[in-house]
């Protein structure tokens, strides 16, 4: 019956909500006095026409005066009916369910085994996900928790919710409404947003391999995702089937920190965990990460300091191997304790090339995943020894600790200048180095060295006459030149100087007053970012994914002073910035921090701060010298890529899928004269078969090219640029997936802890998941709906208007009226 | 055709929605800004271990601000039963700022720290010594050794050239006190020795060189001599030769072997298994704090392993023992520094600080 009513409704002309409610729908007038007077006056004014009609037209035939009397009073009843605006009305409260987010991890750590589940309450467990076992007696329990522990942790999860569908969430989704979330290496909503019916069609459509693979658990970006969906409704909780370990983007601790001080400092919602996975450690021994210098000198001998971290095997006796070419460079030999130990391994470069090696540690018998024993790393070995002139007015902190590494890697002949020492003071006693004559002064002085560092130098020992030796060493010998600008004298003496065309950024001489340094404030320290094209750079690419890069150098310390930098100039590359104080209100960006510059037939590298040292903290020590060992060598004069030669780099030349390369090109013809055309194109040979190509773009100096892209596959890639009849020039990329997931087996229950203690949550075992709808909140958000609709300007009033009026000339020429 | 009908309250009703729709985009744009914030603020360590270290600098951080509203309006610390200031302790007071990455002229405390370095200054006598009361204090070297230590350190941030003459002046007072067995003593006049003198000295001299002051070799291994002549055959250190061993000789000893290049020194690992086989608590030395400060840097210094084992031992006794207005106690040794507890705060501070790696002269 509603269905024919709503048929004809629509078909009357009204709106498509309404008619689809028409049981709900109500009669209204706008202006009722207008009807039911209209409808009084009615009855006197149709006796009058009655009678009107019967005095004038006594002629006409009584059945045809009574049609003209119906047309006349049906067209003033029309009119009443449209003045007094009737409208349909469609009033209905709208209770909204409180949601409840079911956040389930699908990374690759899922596909490791449950493990060893207790005997206590495994009856409970089995029930939970469906296997039905009986655990009477110690028999049957060892037996359901070897076959349990035999599971997945994804099979594990899967049938749990398969089998709590009519049950647990069956009671869930009676009270609240059910959001579903996937979260890996990206969080992803699994199923599609209620319709919006007031906008048919807007709903999201459900989120396929949205989650970008599973070499990461995005989990706090799972949680946040959750947070930010349910902010307009009451959020009755999340729960997390996982095994508890995040592994990129935002910390779960602080997505629920920050949700819960946006709420006036009470938790936003509960989040409730459901651990997959043995409470006790697996018993696992992993590699999880290698500090290895990633260029090493020829004939050299460097550490090598593998991590290797251990559970469910304390006081075992391992080997730890240093595999070069499948063949063992060194053994250390570890006594097990659970938790995180070092060895240290002697590595002799023997070769040039880049050499693939790796740590591995043979697995033991009760190991699940022996996969994450061995971690493989490339070494590229070179001939080169970068001989560097490192100049500062003191010793300042940033000085010492580079000076304590530049003398440990082997890959530098350093010579270190305190430039003030130089002069003699009143007290007594310079120090310079060993065979050291003093600061250069003309261009082939300069010209020993592979690499030039100026600290904060004074311009009293860089007179024009050596800056402009040093100028004509960068352009035209090639030297590299770095500088680490500080409070005193560099940059702020040289305004006007020769030197200041070689800095890769313009100085805000207007900022920091007498010392062209920009300070933070006192309690807003700088916090570096490194740029996209940064986190690609040897300086900043600790590993293979891009993302991470930037996630790990952005966490750096914070510092308080950055050399007032404009901007960078045309030609330089910012590798890192930090926000400008005040958002850079006079209309300058961010402040350029670190950046490249070619130069000439040099390169040119600026540091825009002295506080580096700050990035030591904790386990920051090898990344402090990763960032200036790569920083150096990148700018150094290199023989082997002169910018009279044609030459093609990647780099990273090892990352993971996903994440983005930087390819550099140099392209001279056979007279060494660089060919400068628009942009080159290169191939790209995938492992899929799949390949590509890649466009460079003329880059600052003629015959560069720059340009970047994106592996999406595992395996060796090919680049490579046809000449043509000079023949192709190609070069190598290694992309491997990542085994970060693997590397903890154990699940992380302390942070699902932390989780709960944070949100009024919980960590439910899957025993006892029947315990979460009470847990969750309740409440609900009841809205009034509102919709109205006119009816008097719908098609049929006026079709029986003009039908009326129709009728009536009708019958008056029928009549032989005029 | 659909129209809201304007003698009917649909316009609050609409006003409503706004208002409701303003305040949700509202929530929603605040809680993305917070994303992005967060996801940028994550550190590449395990998040257990990032979390144990935000509970250090956390400590560390409520210790130096009871130490800056010890400070007084000269710059100094009260010290001692007498309540007098110390170069010595000013300088532990300065380190520990410093070594939390307060550094002169950065900062929130670069006031505290300024007034610092320019009453070590002020102190410096006309024979270089850096001591307030002219050296006729009981141990005038002690005082001198830690306070070239700090200045040494801050003047990688105070760069003119009167900071250097300072420096140079106190370094050369140390290498003129050296007796002829290579160690030093309370005077600032070569006599006899002691360890416990003579490591501060030591410890002060290396950060000279690190810092590229003249420091003579000859200097540097006739010291390294003197503390080998400490070590005892069963392992530790005594506080000179013949003696028998302590505690916090060993750790002191131990350090001072290292930072002069002799990390694989026998007597080094002897001294630190000695170390680590004793019950650890705070009566395990009638000095520890002192012991605490170098047997945590001789750790670090020897390695992963040692660093494993014992800083966790340091960092749990620290945590737990720190007062609420943020200082430690003495305890026992304020039988020498006084009720005041600037110097337990400082030496706290500096031995949690060694997980920041921050001070050049304790660099690995």
């Amino acid at each position: 019956m509603n269905d024919l009513l709503a048929r004809l409704a629509r078909a009357a002309g009204v709106g498509h909500e309404l008619a689809s409610r028409i049981d709900a729908v109500e009669w209204h007038w706008a202006r009722p006095w207008v009807w039911w007077g209209g409808l009084l006056l009615l009855v006197p004014l149709g006796w009058w026409i009655s009678r009107r009609h019967e005095q004038r037209l006594p002629w006409l035939a009584p059945r045809l005066r009574r049609a003209l009397d119906l047309c006349r009073i049906g067209v003033l009843g029309l009119l009443v009916f449209v003045l007094a605006g009737p409208y349909l009305r469609l009033d209905e409260r709208i209770v909204q369910k409180p949601v409840v987010a079911l956040v389930v991890d699908e990374s690759d750590s899922m596909d490791l085994p449950v493990g060893r589940l207790s005997t206590s309450g495994i009856g409970a467990v089995a029930g939970a996900v469906g296997l039905g076992g009986q655990a009477d007696g110690e028999e049957a329990a060892a037996a359901l928790v070897e076959s349990i522990g035999r599971l997945s942790r994804r099979e594990f999860a899967e049938q749990l919710l398969a089998t709590q569908t009519d049950g647990v969430l069956g009671e869930i989704g009676s009270a609240f409404e059910i959001r579903r979330y996937a979260v890996a290496r990206r969080a992803a909503r699994r199923d599609a947003a209620p319709a919006d019916t007031s906008k048919p069609g807007s709903s999201d459509p459900p989120a396929e391999n949205a989650t970008g693979g599973g070499a990461d658990t995005a989990l706090g970006e799972g949680i946040a995702m959750a947070l930010d969906d349910a902010s307009d409704r009451v959020l009755g909780g999340i729960i997390l089937v996982t095994d508890g370990r995040s592994t990129v983007g935002i910390d779960p601790l602080d997505a629920v920190r920050r949700a819960a001080e946006a709420s006036g400092g009470q938790p936003r919602a509960p989040v409730i965990s459901i651990p997959i996975g043995s409470p006790e450690p697996p018993a696992d021994i992993a590699v999880t990460d290698v500090l290895a210098a990633p260029e090493v000198a020829l004939d050299d001998t460097v550490s090598i300091v593998a991590t290797v971290q251990s559970s469910g095997l304390a006081r075992r006796s391992v080997k730890v191997e240093l595999v070069d070419n499948d063949a063992v460079a060194a053994t250390v030999e570890l006594v097990l304790r659970d938790g995180r130990q070092q060895a240290v391994f002697p590595w002799h470069a023997t070769k040039e090339g880049t050499s693939l090696l790796s740590i591995r540690v043979a697995p033991e018998p009760e190991e699940g995943t022996p996969e994450n024993n061995t971690l493989e790393f490339p070494v590229d070995v070179t001939s080169r020894k970068a001989k560097i002139l490192v100049v500062d007015a003191a010793p300042r902190w940033d000085l010492r600790f580079l000076d304590a590494s530049i003398r440990r890697d082997t890959g530098f002949e350093p010579t270190i200048v305190i430039a003030g020492a130089m002069q003699p003071s009143a007290a007594g006693g310079s120090v310079t180095p060993e065979g050291f004559a003093g600061m250069p002064d003309d261009v082939e002085a300069w010209a020993r060295y592979d690499i030039v560092f100026l600290g904060d130098v004074a311009l009293a020992d860089l007179p024009r006459a050596r800056q402009e030796a040093l100028i004509e060493a960068v352009l035209d010998r090639g030297v590299g030149l770095v500088f680490q600008p500080g409070g005193e004298h560099l940059p702020k003496e040289y305004a006007g100087e020769p030197l200041e065309e070689l800095f890769p950024v313009e100085i805000d001489r207007s900022a920091g007053g007498s010392n062209a340094a920009i300070e933070a404030a006192d309690f807003r320290p700088f916090k570096m970012r490194v740029t996209a094209r940064g986190a690609m750079h040897p300086a900043f690419a600790v590993s293979g994914d891009a993302g991470r890069n930037r996630t790990t150098w952005s966490g750096m310390p914070p510092f308080f002073r950055v050399a007032a930098a404009r901007g960078a100039k045309l030609a330089a590359t910012v590798l890192a910035d930090v926000e400008r104080p005040g958002g850079g209100a006079g209309g300058d960006g961010p402040v350029p921090l670190v950046v490249e510059m070619p130069a000439g037939r040099g390169r040119v590298a600026w540091i825009g701060t002295e506080e580096t040292f700050r990035w030591r903290r904790n386990v920051g020590d090898a990344l402090f010298w990763r960032f200036w060992g790569q920083a150096l060598r990148s700018v150094a004069r290199r023989n082997d890529r002169p910018w009279d030669a044609t030459w093609l780099v990647v780099t990273p030349n090892r990352c993971e899928p996903g994440s983005p390369v930087f390819v550099e090109l140099n392209l001279v013809d056979a007279d060494r004269k660089p060919i400068a055309v628009a942009g080159q194109t290169l191939s790209i040979d995938s492992p899929d078969g799949v390949g590509g190509t890649i466009q460079l773009r003329g880059a600052s100096r003629p015959g560069l090219y720059h340009g970047s892209f994106v592996p999406t596959v595992a395996g060796r890639h090919g680049v490579t640029l046809d000449r043509g009849a000079a023949g192709g020039l190609s070069t190598e990329l290694i992309v491997a997936e990542p085994t970060r997931e693997r590397a903890h087996p154990g699940v992380d229950r302390e942070m699902l802890r932390t989780l709960a203690d944070l949100t009024a949550g919980a960590v439910v075992e899957a025993g006892d998941v029947a315990t979460i709808p009470g847990r969750l909140a309740t409440g609900s958000i009841e809205t009034r709906r509102q919709v109205d609709d006119d009816i008097w300007d719908t098609w049929p009033v006026l079709s029986l208007l003009v039908g009326l009026y129709c009728a009536d000339i009708a019958i008056r020429r029928l009549s032989g009226l005029s | 055709m659909n129209a809201m009908r304007p003698m009917l309250p649909t316009p609050s009703i609409r006003l409503v929605t706004l208002a409701v729709a303003a305040i949700v985009a509202l929530v929603v744009s605040v809680d993305g800004a917070s994303g992005q914030s967060t996801d940028a603020a994550r550190a590449p360590v395990a998040e257990s271990e990032a979390r144990e270290l935000l509970r250090i600098e956390a400590a560390v951080d409520r210790g130096l601000e009871y130490l800056a509203t010890k400070q007084d309006a000269t710059g100094s610390w009260q010290h001692g039963m007498a309540q007098q200031p110390n170069t010595g302790i000013n300088a532990l007071c300065l380190l520990a700022f410093m070594g939390r990455g307060h550094v002169p002229g950065r900062g929130p405390y670069k006031e505290t720290v300024g007034r610092a370095l320019d009453a070590m200054i002020a102190a410096q006598q006309p024979d270089g010594l850096v001591v307030r009361n002219g050296g006729n204090s009981h141990g005038p070297m002690y005082e001198h050794g830690l306070a070239t230590l700090a200045l040494i350190e801050a003047s990688g941030w105070r760069t003119d050239d009167a900071m250097r003459d300072t420096c140079r002046r106190a370094v050369a007072v140390i290498v003129g006190a050296q007796n002829n067995e290579g160690g030093w003593r309370y005077q600032p006049r070569p006599a006899d020795a002691d360890l416990s003198v003579t490591v501060m000295q030591v410890v002060a001299l290396r950060a000279a060189q690190s810092a590229r002051y003249d420091v003579p070799q000859k200097t540097l291994d006739a010291a390294a001599a003197y503390i080998k002549r400490c070590a005892k055959p069963e392992g530790g250190f005594a506080y000179q030769p013949g003696q028998g061993v302590k505690n916090a000789q060993s750790a002191a000893g131990a350090l001072s072997l290292q930072l002069l290049g002799l990390y694989d020194d026998p007597d080094v690992a002897k001294a630190l298994e000695s170390l680590q086989k004793r019950d650890y608590r705070p009566q395990m030395d009638e000095y520890f704090h002192y012991m605490n400060y170098y047997a945590m840097q001789a750790h670090f210094q020897a390695g992963e392993g040692p660093w494993a084992l014992w800083s966790p031992r340091v960092r749990t006794i620290l945590l737990e023992s720190q007062n609420a207005d943020g200082s430690w106690p003495g305890w026992g040794e304020e039988r020498i520094n006084g009720p005041a507890k600037n110097y337990s705060t400082a030496m706290g501070a500096i031995t949690l600080e060694v997980y920041m790696h921050y001070l050049p002269a304790y660099q690995r």
